[in-house]
């Protein structure tokens, strides 16, 4: 590993091995510069009757192969490195994944608003499923159906069958026996649970009790200590004990994916967890710029992440049970049918939306062939950004840049990922999934990750960072929007802002925006433009009431200029037929109907 | 940067007339097998057996007798290792109208938490008896945790379905694939049967099916509406096709129709992941040679094999590969998609992704 990270990389393969599909990209130095080469897809291959992670694997590195005319495999289907004088093989691979079946984990804390949500968030940062959460007050299942903790804790802990027992409570030299008992019932749950499903205890409470845990938990059970997520009521530590529930995912989970050894020897660094990789990339574009947040959003077939970077510091969350393919019918029942069908340009029944959910996850790699099912795909991707965003927000710092004096946090750019957000035909599609899940203010920029590279990017990482600076500044991702919502006093209809917006080739439009209004001006990849904004007095871009500021020197991008003048919060008629001509009139204004197709994958390639 | 679709590995259906069937029938822990190898099995001959244990319950005696933790278990009418009864008192508190825990299992007491005032109760082994599920002879015997039976016979993988297992003789209650299952269709004749609709089950049906002691369901199609009362059927229900009103298959559907009549075994059991299993429909049929395993999988998709769409207008359709176009086309999401052009049997020739087909063969 030392000498081949002391060695100049000129070649490089990301492979990562998503729920549904297995993605593989080339990166190699040409000019002294490291570009994208080359990309292909392939069906993951994890389950019967395949039941090997590596065959898809393969087929994605022989469509690679072909597509960068290089040979990437030998004879038996290894991955030729270091690259040959003749250009076949890489210098290096770098794998990251998000197949794997999620952790199963009982969360237990003294304080559902305290403890226990801090340790929620810590486990919600890498790929869990929750089984059960404990308090003894104030949240937590226990709590929830009305008794008491010291009832049934064991027999929940036994009955969750959790790979992990994660207990936390207590400032550091706060409360104690609580915290003790809890440890205490994570460590008879482990008795009684034999062999293979004994769980693994991770404590990450008050720092004082550490020996006693240690003590209490003897050789029932494998101990993992984190420092504390709540060191004092005011302070959130969630990094430490993120790292260990990774790390136990990693080896517990990841390693376990059939065909994994085969995918782990073509690497020498570490598979990474894609939600941390893609999280890097959004740490690595928030460094340095304090006065703003960046967001990264992976909307995938099993899981949707989302990775808010302020100034350096990621703040991941991911739900392993809700995507695109997996986890639909549990997202209907949690948020409700219509909320799902508002978001369609036509008629549903619940029957109609069930029926859609049920048949991709029965069918999860197919995809929509006609507009309503495009659409219903779409409105599903929105709820579950959404959903994972409700998760996220209170986790963010209290300091971290946002609108003017409202709590909307502040982000530039917005990243958008996955399937459902890539394979978009129309950028309209993409920007609108992004703009009413999000529900950004201020001005922004929306980007898109059509080629599904933010994992390969982050892991490239590893292998040398130069490689993920040099591919993003060489457009690794698609610029799609540059995107302005005012936000303040609107009445519908009236004029709310006006804006002009100056070409450098020359040339200029002036408008007038109306609130409620959501319109697009023209400003296409290559072209630049200075657009100055002029609110109303009880309007704000983000600058203060009424404050235009300096103009804004924006680059084109796939869709140009939006301008989102909805209102924040969206608020969507109870009405059918007004609900339905208001979707249809913003599908309309992006750009998002789908009769002439343009695909920015195809416009890329 | 470029990037080309050359190879498509397709997911996979089994539709076969004529294959060796060999399953493997586990139990869930290890116990005795009770038949050997080359033994001819039925469906409901016990092939295993074994007592099944280990799960424990949990008592919180403090609470239920409302006393301090620390004195509770003075009040336990049981020691350790004592067997206990279903309903049968473990602790009786104080005073002159003592309340009491009684336990809802039959176990043996195995851990008394004297400081917290807890019981755990080890919840008495289960008998478990595998049976064969299907007609056939017993190939291999795995150890002491059970048999592979096999046969030759036709095989059907299914897409969805709600319920276990079940064997019973097939009928076939519609004239086409398209027919959707109604009460009326089910007659008589049908009793304790295993049926078969073309189309989508209707609601009146599971009415009419659980007054014939149905023993299972195959149909095409439900309507998302009727899964619940669909879960609550005493038979278990297999769909070819999916959620919604869709035809079966044509090749599905013509190939139970020309078994109607034999003995079947139906497996409704779906995990969609995480350990993958489709629901199957097993016809063990006499064969005087031995026939071939179904292929391997992994084939790339070429002209002239036979598939069937699974999204998009011509869901469920069955047709031959044609052609694989070198170049993306334009479909009606205004997406361009690699894919190939299928002839189906009614003469027509679609364009369909690769990502919308399956393989059936």
């Amino acid at each position: 590993m030392d000498m081949q990270q002391e060695t100049q990389i000129d070649s490089l393969i990301a492979v990562d091995i998503g729920s549904i599909n297995t993605k593989a990209v080339l990166i190699a130095r040409v000019e002294n510069a490291y570009r994208f080469i080359a990309r292909a897809e392939s069906a993951t291959t994890t389950e019967a009757p395949w039941s090997d992670v590596a065959i898809g694997a393969r087929h994605a590195l022989e469509k690679l192969s072909a597509a960068a005319g290089r040979p990437l495999l030998d004879d038996r289907g290894s991955l030729l490195t270091p690259q040959r004088p003749d250009g076949s093989g890489v210098d290096a691979c770098v794998v990251t994944a998000s197949a794997a079946q999620p952790l199963r984990v009982v969360l237990a804390a003294l304080a559902g608003e305290c403890s226990l949500m801090s340790l929620r968030r810590a486990a919600l940062g890498t790929y869990v499923a929750l089984e059960d959460q404990l308090a003894l007050a104030g949240g937590g299942t226990l709590r929830g159906s009305g008794k008491s903790i010291t009832d049934d804790r064991l027999q929940h802990i036994y009955d969750a069958q959790p790979d992990v027992v994660c207990v936390a409570g207590g400032t550091d030299g706060g409360a104690e026996r609580p915290v003790l008992d809890l440890v205490e019932a994570a460590r008879l749950a482990a008795l009684f649970l034999e062999g293979g499903n004994k769980p693994k205890i991770l404590f990450a409470g008050n720092a004082k009790l550490k020996p006693r845990v240690t003590e209490i938990v003897g050789t029932e059970a494998e101990l993992v200590v984190a420092d504390n997520v709540r060191p004092a009521l005011d302070v959130e530590n969630l990094g430490p004990a993120q790292n260990e529930i990774e790390v136990l995912y990693a080896t517990h989970k990841m390693a376990r994916i059939p065909g994994f050894a085969t995918i782990a020897e073509w690497t020498s660094w570490p598979v990474l967890p894609s939600a941390r990789a893609m999280s890097y990339v959004a740490q690595y574009l928030s460094a340095g710029h304090p006065d703003r947040g960046v967001l990264g959003i992976d909307v995938g077939g099993s899981a949707t992440a989302l990775a808010a970077a302020f100034d350096g510091q990621v703040y991941t969350t991911l739900r392993s049970d809700v995507g695109t393919s997996f986890g639909g019918e549990r997202l209907l029942d949690e948020i409700g049918w219509q909320t799902v069908a508002r978001w369609l340009d036509f008629e549903v029944t619940e029957s109609d939306v069930r029926a859609f959910v049920i048949n991709k996850e029965l069918r999860p790699s197919t995809i929509p062939q006609d507009a309503r099912e495009l659409h219903m795909e779409q409105a599903l991707a929105r709820e579950a950004i959404r959903s994972v965003l409700r998760l996220a927000r209170s986790g963010w710092p209290a300091n971290a840049p946002r609108f003017s004096d409202t709590g909307v946090p502040l982000f530039e750019p917005i990243i958008g990922g996955g399937g459902v957000l890539a394979r978009a035909p129309r950028p309209g599609q993409a920007a609108l999934v992004l703009l009413d899940a999000i529900e950004p203010a201020g001005v922004t920029m929306l980007v898109l990750d059509t080629y599904g590279l933010s994992a390969a990017l982050g892991a490239a990482v590893m292998a040398q960072p130069l490689i993920s600076v040099q591919a993003l500044e060489q457009g690794g991702l698609l610029p799609l929007a540059t995107v302005v919502t005012p936000i303040g006093r609107m009445r519908l209809g009236e004029v709310v802002m006006t804006l002009s917006l100056s070409y450098e080739g020359g040339g200029t439009i002036e408008d007038e925006v109306k609130a409620g209004s959501l319109s697009v001006l023209p400003l296409t990849p290559h072209q630049k433009a200075t657009l100055r904004l002029f609110p109303r007095p009880s309007v704000d871009i983000g600058r203060g009431l009424g404050r235009g500021g300096k103009p804004f020197e924006i680059q084109g991008s796939a869709l140009g200029l939006i301008i989102d003048a909805r209102g924040r919060p969206l608020t969507l008629p109870s009405d059918l037929t007004r609900r339905i001509n208001l979707v249809k009139s913003w599908l309309w204004d992006v750009g998002a109907d789908p009769v002439e197709g343009f695909s920015p994958a195809e416009h890329e390639s | 940067m470029r990037m080309t679709e050359l190879t498509y590995y397709p997911p996979e259906t089994r539709v076969m007339p004529l294959t060796l069937l060999r399953r493997e029938r586990m139990l869930p822990a290890p116990g005795d097998v009770l038949v050997q190898a080359g033994a001819r099995v039925e469906p409901a001959d016990v092939v295993a057996e074994a007592e099944v244990g280990g799960q424990f319950r949990v008592f919180d005696i403090a609470r239920h007798l409302r006393i301090p933790p620390a004195k509770a278990i003075r009040y336990l009418k049981k020691e350790q290792d004592d067997e206990v009864k279903v309903g049968e008192v473990i602790a009786r508190g104080p005073g002159i109208l003592p309340r009491q825990v009684k336990s809802p299992v039959a176990g043996t007491i195995v851990g008394i938490d004297q400081r917290d005032g807890r019981v755990v109760i080890e919840v008495a082994s289960k008998h478990v008896e595998l049976h064969a599920f299907i007609k056939g002879v017993v190939g291999n015997v795995l150890g002491n945790w059970g048999v592979v039976i096999e046969t030759p016979g036709a095989l059907i993988q299914a897409l969805w379905g709600i319920g276990g297992e079940a064997y019973g003789v097939l009928a076939v209650m519609t004239e086409s694939p398209g027919e959707p299952l109604k009460a009326s269709s089910i007659d008589i004749k049908a009793h304790r049967s295993l049926v078969v609709g073309g189309g989508w089950v209707i609601e009146s049906a599971f009415e009419q099916a659980q007054q014939l002691q149905l023993r299972g369901m195959i149909v095409g199609s439900i309507d998302s509406g009727l899964i619940e009362l669909a879960k609550r059927m005493p038979f278990p229900i297999v769909v070819t096709e999916g959620v919604g009103q869709l035809p079966m298959a044509a090749p599905i559907f013509e190939l139970l129709k020309a078994q109607d009549g034999r003995e079947v075994s139906i497996s409704a059991t779906t995990r969609t992941r995480w350990g993958a299993q489709r629901p199957e429909i097993l016809i063990p049929l006499p064969s005087e040679t031995r026939p071939p395993l179904p292929p391997t999988i992994g084939a790339p998709l070429t002209a002239g094999a036979r598939v069937r769409v699974v999204r998009g207008p011509h869901t469920g359709k069955v047709g031959t590969v044609a052609a694989v176009p070198a170049r993306a086309q334009r479909i009606e999401t205004g997406t361009r998609v690699h894919g190939v052009e299928v002839l189906l049997a009614s003469g027509a020739t679609v364009f369909v992704p690769f990502a919308n087909l399956e393989l059936l063969r």
